[in-house]
């Protein structure tokens, strides 16, 4: 078992701490204990990016999860001493954009000060923790980006940071050959390490269905109901499929914030709201597609947890990440037009036999992927491989 | 049971899509794009918060009071009036999305009294 510390970086952590990449970092953290590597974790002592500077946490040494934490202050940017030291040679706008994150000088002073004597991994790639931080150790960082296909992606800081740690540790294949194009790498600086999900949650897809009073096909759709999800897009497919067909199934809305329907889904949409993961699990059970249209996923949680209860996912075409996962698992089918989401909720309505198997293929496969102990073991392998 | 191959079902997902005849438009969807910009820069502000930490920032903060406090008379009346035109301009997106929407739902309703099935709309292409 290694010896050296494994201390992650990034810019928000803890119990109250909100965000996927966040949570992925604690339970990354927790696996790493209990496979016996020591480990550390260091952030600022904000919260979440709901109030990305005002302090929250004390500062100092604190402990998570029987993890030792360190935090620093917080503040936008980075102080002109990386930028001196280090050099800066992009655009205007995306040191501007740099400037304009959270990060922490004290944070970076303490890393410069122990630079030799750890391992980092950095979380999340646009923040200057990340940024300034694999400058400042060179090689003996590693990156876990949670990258997705937007313009940000695009900048020549990303490619800056993607080249200068040791390894760049990728949640899935979709966004390992994201990164591979994006930063020119070879495919072996970029190891596919995953992530777990908790695979102890069983649905009961009866039960949802006595308390909502539901018979019939059901749709369902968790996650912010937005653009950053593509959901208006789901709603205006679904809008435009019962027009054509009978109203034959039913649309289950998941997830925080308001939910805008136009008048003609008033009837044919649930609005099932922020729910229990117990509650989740048993809709995810009860549906009979779980779609997921969002463009920008890096991982996308939910369609694991879909497919950990047996139903099959339909996804977006032009989503990289989630379409791999569906080769992959050969779990769910993917659209690029009105006329294909038709076409998919059509055979999987009309053929179960299909989206049975499909679900169950899904169900084998998370449970074979998305173990977290297998996840830790794929993340020491990445750190710790010369 | 033999493994069911996703690449093989979206390759007969893909031919029944192209038969379905052509693609519907949802100009709605352009137009929703457009509102949570709007709704949080519709307001332009004269001026906004200086900040300087160093005293060299400091100093230019300042500087741009001064700038600011010297321009006022010229810049404050015209982002006045952008404010009001992008006022305008945003009421006119929300009013036409809601009768956009309230269209579609008589237009829906309609269209479920006829529905069709997969294979009858096929035909009628």
């Amino acid at each position: 078992m290694p010896t050296e510390t494994i201390t992650i970086v990034l810019p928000w952590y803890g119990a109250e701490t909100a965000g996927g990449a966040e949570a992925q970092a604690r339970q990354l953290v927790q696996s790493l204990r209990e496979a016996g590597v020591a480990v550390e974790v260091w952030a600022t002592d904000a919260r979440d990016a709901r109030a990305p500077l005002a302090a929250f946490y004390p500062r100092g040494l604190d402990e998570v999860d029987g993890v030792p934490v360190r935090r620093f202050p917080a503040n936008l940017g980075a102080a002109q001493q990386w930028t001196k030291q280090y050099g800066f040679e992009h655009p205007i706008p995306e040191y501007n954009l740099l400037q304009s994150l959270t990060g922490s000088d004290a944070l970076l002073q303490a890393v410069a000060a122990e630079r030799d004597q750890r391992r980092w991994v950095f979380f999340l790639y646009a923040y200057p923790t990340s940024f300034w931080g694999a400058q400042i150790v060179g090689e003996r960082g590693y990156l876990v980006p949670c990258l997705h296909d937007e313009p940000y992606a695009y900048n020549s800081t990303t490619r800056t940071l993607l080249r200068s740690v040791r390894r760049v540790l990728a949640n899935s294949v979709g966004e390992q050959q994201l990164i591979c194009r994006l930063a020119d790498l070879p495919s072996d600086r970029v190891p596919v390490v995953g992530e777990g999900i908790e695979l102890h949650w069983r649905g009961d897809g009866a039960h949802f269905r006595r308390e909502h009073n539901l018979t019939g096909p059901l749709i369902f759709f968790t996650g912010r109901r937005d653009h950053s999800k593509n959901f208006p897009l789901l709603l205006a497919y679904f809008e435009e499929y019962l027009a054509r067909r009978e109203p034959r199934a039913t649309l289950l809305a998941g997830g925080p914030g308001p939910l805008d329907l136009p008048p003609a889904l008033q009837s044919a949409v649930v609005d099932l709201g922020f729910q229990s993961q117990q509650a989740k699990h048993d809709a995810y059970a009860a549906a009979d597609i779980f779609c997921m249209p969002g463009l920008l996923e890096s991982f996308s949680i939910v369609v694991m947890e879909a497919w950990l209860q047996g139903t099959p996912v339909l996804v977006h075409g032009d989503c990289p990440v989630t379409v791999a996962h569906c080769r992959q698992a050969n779990g769910g089918l993917w659209f690029r037009s009105y006329r294909q989401f038709e076409a998919c909720l059509d055979r999987l309505l009309d053929d179960r036999a299909t989206a049975r198997q499909l679900g169950s293929q899904g169900q084998a496969w998370v449970r074979r992927e998305c173990r977290w102990e297998d996840v830790a073991q794929r993340f020491i392998a990445a750190v710790f491989e010369e | 049971m033999s493994t069911l191959n996703v690449d093989e079902l979206m390759r007969e997902i893909e031919a029944a899509a192209a038969q379905a005849g052509a693609e519907p438009q949802f100009p709605q969807l352009a137009m929703q794009q457009l509102l949570p910009a709007l709704r949080e820069y519709h307001a332009v502000e004269p001026r906004p918060p200086l900040i300087g930490r160093t005293r060299y920032e400091r100093l230019w903060v300042r500087i741009n009071q001064l700038l600011r406090r010297i321009a006022a008379h010229a810049v404050e009346p015209a982002v006045a009036q952008q404010n009001e035109s992008n006022a305008a301009v945003l009421d006119a997106l929300e009013q036409l999305l809601r009768a956009d929407a309230g269209l579609r739902a008589v237009v829906t309703a309609q269209r479920s009294a006829r529905v069709t099935t997969p294979q009858e709309e096929r035909n009628a292409h």
